[in-house]
């Protein structure tokens, strides 16, 4: 179990909080942090991973104090960053071995198996002799993946891993993550609503450096319960909405808007009940989608 | 790890030997064992290594994801930045070493080289005024890049203060051998070995010149005062580097 209490990050010259009192209990599991970009994910999560200290507030892992454990910390920790530069001259073997012997894994043998192993697990067989540098975005973060499970952690923080990936390499991604979840502990950070909503049971919603929502994603989404509607209209309908209620989506087919919006009651009488969906939630909580 | 590290710098071995020999020749075409002059052989030696070593130290930690990746493994910066920069160091010492050994002075008249117009001693051991005298230029220059490096988070940039110093003091440095410019600058001048070895020069020979008197010392002072610098860059960069604060960009 994770911990964190009160955090608080002011970079140096930095005007704003990139953190301002973040309190965030991490149960194991898959944990999803959602936010915009700028809302503070990336320092939370490099904080957490300990490659950043924070201004103030604590973290407490298994109910220690971060800074007194943070060593042993680390090697129970694997961490893929935002960051995709890998290595670009070596292979995964090399880069793999590297990684290994950073871990303190001594035995060639030893380590020769357990890189052929996750290898296979990541799905990158085939792969080894490629240089780093000629890999796809998707195969990048399968090495990066890979890396992370080298050790066997009990903690993974992946932070923003799905971006700029197509449909597929997506999907192959999270479907990895789902498979290496078994008795771990994953903070996993997006801007991507739907990855969360196949992933996690348990989220965090950061808007500028502040906890928005925390908690289970199904108690989130069923706030909006029989508080969403969708409407086919005109724009004269959208501006109608966008005054007395929480306009979630837009959309303009064929002229015709298609709006979904959350209001105690109906707004405009054509307008129908639907199914808030994670993404609804979300756009909600940070006060509706702009125009 | 250190071995690994040791495995992937052996390339340093042939390259700085390329370079030293090729610099070295090039100041005057005669190769280690048909030594040339003392000046040209010691300016050309070190200021090769400097640049060569800092051309190899920029790509050193140049990614901010091994950084990172270090860091949760167990491996600090400094830790990783020492583990990388040691081979590259002791790869370069063993070529400097081995010129240096293969080197041989023969003594020369100034007078029959044209542009050389102060007087010029050198000892007997003069290998080993040549290796201390390496050994602080290298320190210097790579203390400065290291330093540099870590406060501008750039490996590429402190490559140009370094390579501006090389330029200046080797400009300085020739303007020194023929007479145009005070030969009391050679204190500030990193590569003072290439024209004198001034605290060994017998009484008789410094009393014969009066610049070589009024710099006897020069050699050590200079020497020193580069060796003080250097200690000072390098500890600036050790508490820079355990602070571990990483936030914005460190090696890109």
């Amino acid at each position: 179990m994770i911990e964190i209490k009160n955090l608080t990050k002011v970079y140096p010259r930095g005007k704003k909080k990139a953190l301002d009192g973040v309190n965030i209990a991490i149960p194991n599991g898959i944990f999803g942090l959602i936010g915009r970009n700028g809302a503070g994910k990336t320092t939370l999560m490099r904080i957490v991973a300990t490659v950043m200290d924070q201004t103030d507030g604590v973290i407490f892992i298994d109910g220690v104090d971060l800074k007194k454990c943070k060593s042993d910390f680390r090697k129970s920790l694997g961490y893929l960053p935002q960051s995709t530069k890998l290595m670009p001259r070596l292979n995964i073997v090399e880069f793999l071995d590297y990684i290994c012997v950073m871990r303190g894994i001594k035995d060639k043998a030893k380590r020769r198996e357990l890189i052929a192993s996750i290898i296979e697990t990541v799905g990158l067989v085939g792969e080894e002799k490629k240089q780093l540098g000629k890999y796809s975005g998707g195969m990048l973060r399968r090495a990066g993946i890979a890396q992370a499970m080298i050790g066997d952690p009990k903690t993974l923080i992946i932070d923003e891993p799905t971006t700029g990936l197509d449909p597929e390499e997506r999907i192959y991604f999270l479907n990895l993550l789902s498979r290496i979840a078994q008795d771990r502990t994953i903070i996993f950070s997006t801007h991507i609503i739907s990855d969360i909503e196949l992933l996690c049971k348990n989220i965090c919603i950061l808007e500028l450096g502040q906890v928005k929502y925390l908690g289970d994603k199904e108690n989130f989404i069923n706030v909006l319960e029989g508080r969403m509607f969708e409407h086919e209209g005109t724009s004269d309908d959208e501006a109608k909405l966008r005054q007395s209620a929480v306009v979630t989506s837009v959309s303009y087919v064929e002229g015709v808007a298609h709006i979904k919006y959350v209001a105690d009651a109906p707004v405009l009488e054509t307008s129908r009940p639907t199914e808030p969906s994670l993404e609804d939630a979300y756009i909600n909580a940070l006060g509706g989608v702009k125009r | 790890m250190l071995k690994k590290s040791f495995k992937s710098s052996l390339y340093v071995i042939p390259a700085a030997l390329a370079v030293i020999l090729f610099s070295t020749y090039l100041w005057s075409p005669s190769w280690l064992i048909a030594p040339p002059p003392y000046t040209g052989f010691v300016f050309q030696l070190e200021s090769a290594l400097a640049v060569l070593l800092i051309a190899f130290y920029s790509f050193i930690l140049t990614n901010k994801y091994e950084i990172e990746l270090g860091l949760v493994n167990g491996y600090g910066t400094l830790k990783l930045a020492l583990i990388k920069a040691l081979p590259v160091f002791v790869c370069s010492a063993a070529v400097t070493l081995a010129a240096i050994l293969a080197y041989r002075y023969e003594p020369f008249d100034t007078g029959a080289i044209s542009n050389i117009r102060i007087p010029i001693y050198v000892p007997d051991d003069y290998r080993i005024y040549m290796l201390i005298s390496a050994f602080v230029t290298v320190i210097f220059f790579s203390s400065l890049y290291f330093l540099i490096r870590v406060i501008l988070r750039n490996c590429f940039l402190p490559i140009i203060p370094d390579l501006l110093i090389v330029t200046v003091f080797g400009g300085l440095n020739e303007k020194i051998l023929k007479g145009i410019a005070d030969i009391r600058m050679c204190l500030l001048d990193p590569f003072i070995t290439s024209y004198f070895v001034g605290n060994a020069v017998p009484n008789e020979i410094a009393n014969k010149y009066p610049e070589m008197n009024l710099l006897r010392n020069a050699w050590t002072f200079n020497r020193l005062f580069f060796l003080t610098l250097s200690v000072a860059f390098l500890a600036a960069t050790i508490v820079l580097l355990r602070r571990e604060k990483l936030h914005r960009g460190f090696g890109e």
